[in-house]
């Protein structure tokens, strides 16, 4: 008995004195072909629960039952080797995640494809860029053809193309009847793809059922203390969280994707506010301001907005700049839902494509006209009159050298875009440290 | 005891995993050199070189074909030093793979011995072309080598599963291993014979299964004449015992390594 004895008290000695409960008392149950979003802070036992379920930790008590093929995305990239290629590190991660042989070669160039990787495919994986591993690791495991897809939080370490490219496959996946369970901290993901939520705090749930009022339940809470803010007055909420600003109006997101978010060129890669660390500074009834510094660029924003009546936010934002900087393109970014028809700008109208392309489409471009303001908007059609209130979204002020863009979003995002950008000499204009307006400005709201 | 079949089964129907481990392992070691590939040749024959100048010229003891005497034990000892020296880090550097990723984890433990196996044959084949050079003629006992590495094999896989799960819980595992192996390098008759150990003495030195093996892989390529029955058994004992044991703690540690690593 002394072997096992030996082999069995560093065990629970090493339990006893570090016990923590990650998650206590948590039941659910989730249909075949239901999407499920988890949520809940850092440390709430999000994590902890999906490892479970796909069997890298065990419980210490309870039991859960599982039916169908599960394949589980909790980093991306995990078991990738540097030096390895690409071409080898796809079979060795499939081996891995235990697909056969065949099914990767069958897979493979789909996989390829998706991680728009072709010329790299020979390459050591250290040559990668950011987007390219990334790409590469998500293909890999979405592509095992599960029943039951576990996505932990992944979407959080890539850009918005690096997103909506994953979001698009996810959708595939809802669409052809998979099971989905997925994490986010990006509630505005959890409302657009999940039909239920779990709400986990401090490793028990305490709220289950509609995304969309299990989310809400969860900024309520958030606002106390994190980088999330949420207005509202009338139908209209209007919720700041991580460098991106959504509208709801009467419990439906008008906003898609991001919602409003500001982003810079530089060097040939756009580094948008979502990527940026952000914290409220300050908070007042009807208004709030937030700082956010840019993690690869040496640029901080401050967003002032103000909801001064329940159809008008009032939106000024300021860049500092840290060290002086070549930018090819400031500019910022208003997505709204498909359900709007048709498109407004400075007193011209028109209709949204039907249909999304494989491309951003431009559908008009708007100049300054040396008035007072520029304004871009989106309506909605006779049928959707009801849901959808018609946003406007206007320039203030407008310097020289700004124009505004309506644009259909290309097909993995689904949206209707609204964008002032500031144009800068082809290479980049040089901007000298200091500080800048970089938008005066409102979102209006005319149900 | 189903249980046991069952796990087994589950890591055959994995079998490619492993390979795959063993085959990134060898890869990796050699992709960034210029010589590439070369060095794993390379490496294992200067390996050799050394130890034969430094123990035929230093160390002088009058044995016959001294250098083939040295390699026959030297190389399968290299095998089982590498995986030992290698076992106790194999699960916890891999940390990244056991936390978020679901896969039987005794491969780890079994690509390292596989890995290492491969360079295991890359110097057996050195030793042949060694034996040729040394107009040594296999007889038929030779082929006894091929059961005996494989007992090698079974003793090694025990102890690297045993030792990588077991670092899991102690980090001092991997210190002690150290310390052992080279204690154990001396406890073995590697460059001496085992005929310079006190007589009274030698049935307990050869309970230690690399004493023994060494000394039946000579018998066997080098003296022409069938090793030792009753010192074969006892090292098959008790190497299926390492191999037992370790799967068992293996097992036994497995469900919580993702907490602890």
């Amino acid at each position: 008995m002394l072997v096992r004895e030996i082999l069995y008290a560093p065990i629970f000695w090493r339990r006893t004195k570090t016990e923590f409960w990650a998650l206590r008392g948590v039941s659910f149950e989730v249909g075949k072909g239901e999407t499920v979003g988890i949520i809940g802070k850092n440390g709430a036992g999000k994590s902890t629960l999906l490892k479970m379920l796909c069997g890298v930790t065990r419980p210490t008590e309870g039991t859960f039952k599982i039916e169908g093929r599960i394949s589980a995305l909790l980093e991306i990239g995990a078991g990738f080797h540097s030096e390895l290629t690409g071409r080898e590190n796809v079979y060795l991660n499939g081996s891995i995640l235990g697909i056969p042989k065949k099914e990767i070669d069958a897979k493979f160039g789909e996989i390829v494809d998706f991680a728009e990787i072709h010329d790299f495919i020979e390459s050591p994986v250290k040559t990668y860029s950011t987007g390219m591993f990334l790409r590469l690791g998500f293909a890999v495991a979405v592509n095992m053809d599960p029943d039951i897809l576990v996505i932990d939080e992944v979407l959080a370490v890539g850009d918005l193309q690096f997103q909506k490219k994953c979001i698009g496959r996810i959708k595939e996946f809802q669409a052809s009847g998979k099971t989905i369970l997925f994490i986010s901290h990006d509630i505005n993901y959890i409302r657009a793809i999940c039909d239920t939520a779990l709400y986990l705090k401090e490793g028990t749930l305490v709220a289950s059922g509609d995304a969309r009022e299990v989310v809400s339940r969860y900024t309520e809470d958030l606002e106390r203390e994190e980088a999330v803010v949420s207005l509202r007055s009338g139908g209209l909420e209007v919720v700041f969280e991580d460098g991106k600003l959504s509208l709801v109006w009467q419990g439906r997101p008008l906003t898609g994707g991001p919602g409003m978010y500001s982003t810079f060129l530089v060097n040939g890669h756009w580094h948008e506010s979502v990527l940026a660390r952000w914290e409220v500074i300050e908070r007042k009834p009807g208004g709030f301001m937030a700082r956010g510094r840019w993690q690869n660029l040496p640029l901080v924003q401050e967003w002032s907005v103000r909801m001064e009546r329940t159809d008008f936010v009032k939106i000024d934002i300021n860049t500092e700049i840290l060290e002086s900087l070549q930018i090819e393109n400031a500019s910022i970014n208003l997505m709204l839902d498909e359900g709007y028809r048709r498109w407004e700008a400075s007193g011209e109208s028109g209709d949204f494509p039907r249909e999304f392309a494989l491309d951003w489409q431009k559908l008009k471009v708007i100049f300054p006209d040396g008035g007072e303001k520029m304004n871009l908007g989106v309506l909605p059609d006779e049928a959707s009159r009801a849901k959808y209130p018609a946003v406007s979204f206007a320039l203030l002020r407008p310097p020289e050298g700004v124009n505004g863009v309506v644009h259909n979003s290309e097909r993995s995002f689904m949206c209707r875009n609204l964008h002032y950008a500031l144009l800068l000499p082809p290479g980049g204009g040089k901007i000298d440290v200091g500080k800048y307006t970089f938008f005066n400005g409102s979102i209006e709201i005319a149900p | 005891m189903s249980d046991f079949i069952q796990e087994a089964a589950n890591i055959w129907r994995r079998r490619d995993l492993v390979w795959n481990l063993a085959l990134k392992g060898f890869k990796v070691r050699y992709k960034s050199s210029a010589l590439a590939l070369l060095w794993a040749v390379l490496n294992p024959l200067l390996m050799m070189f050394i130890f034969v100048a430094v123990f035929s010229y230093v160390v002088r003891l009058k044995i016959p074909n001294y250098p083939l005497f040295l390699l026959i034990a030297l190389i399968p000892w290299q095998y089982l030093s590498h995986c030992v020296s290698l076992s106790p880090t194999v699960v916890i550097s891999n940390s990244v793979l056991i936390k978020k990723v679901m896969f039987p984890r005794e491969s780890l433990p079994l690509s390292l011995v596989v890995e290492h196996g491969l360079s295991f044959l890359i110097s057996l084949c050195l030793l042949i072309i060694f034996l040729i050079a040394y107009r040594i003629r296999p007889t038929g006992w030779a082929a006894l080598f091929i059961p005996l590495a494989l007992v090698q094999v079974m003793f090694i896989t025990g102890l690297s599963l045993l030792l990588s799960s077991l670092n899991v819980l102690y980090r001092d595992v991997q210190q002690l291993t150290e310390v052992v192996l080279l204690l154990w390098f001396y406890a073995t008759p590697i460059f001496y014979p085992i005929s310079m150990v006190p007589e009274k003495f030698q049935g307990w030195y050869l309970i230690n299964p690399m004493a023994a093996l060494t000394v039946s892989y000579r018998d066997v390529l080098l003296y022409a004449k069938p090793p030792d029955l009753f010192v074969v058994g006892q090292t098959v004992l008790i190497s299926l015992a390492a191999f037992v044991i370790g799967w068992a703690v293996f097992r036994r540690i497995s469900p919580v390594m993702a907490d602890m690593v």
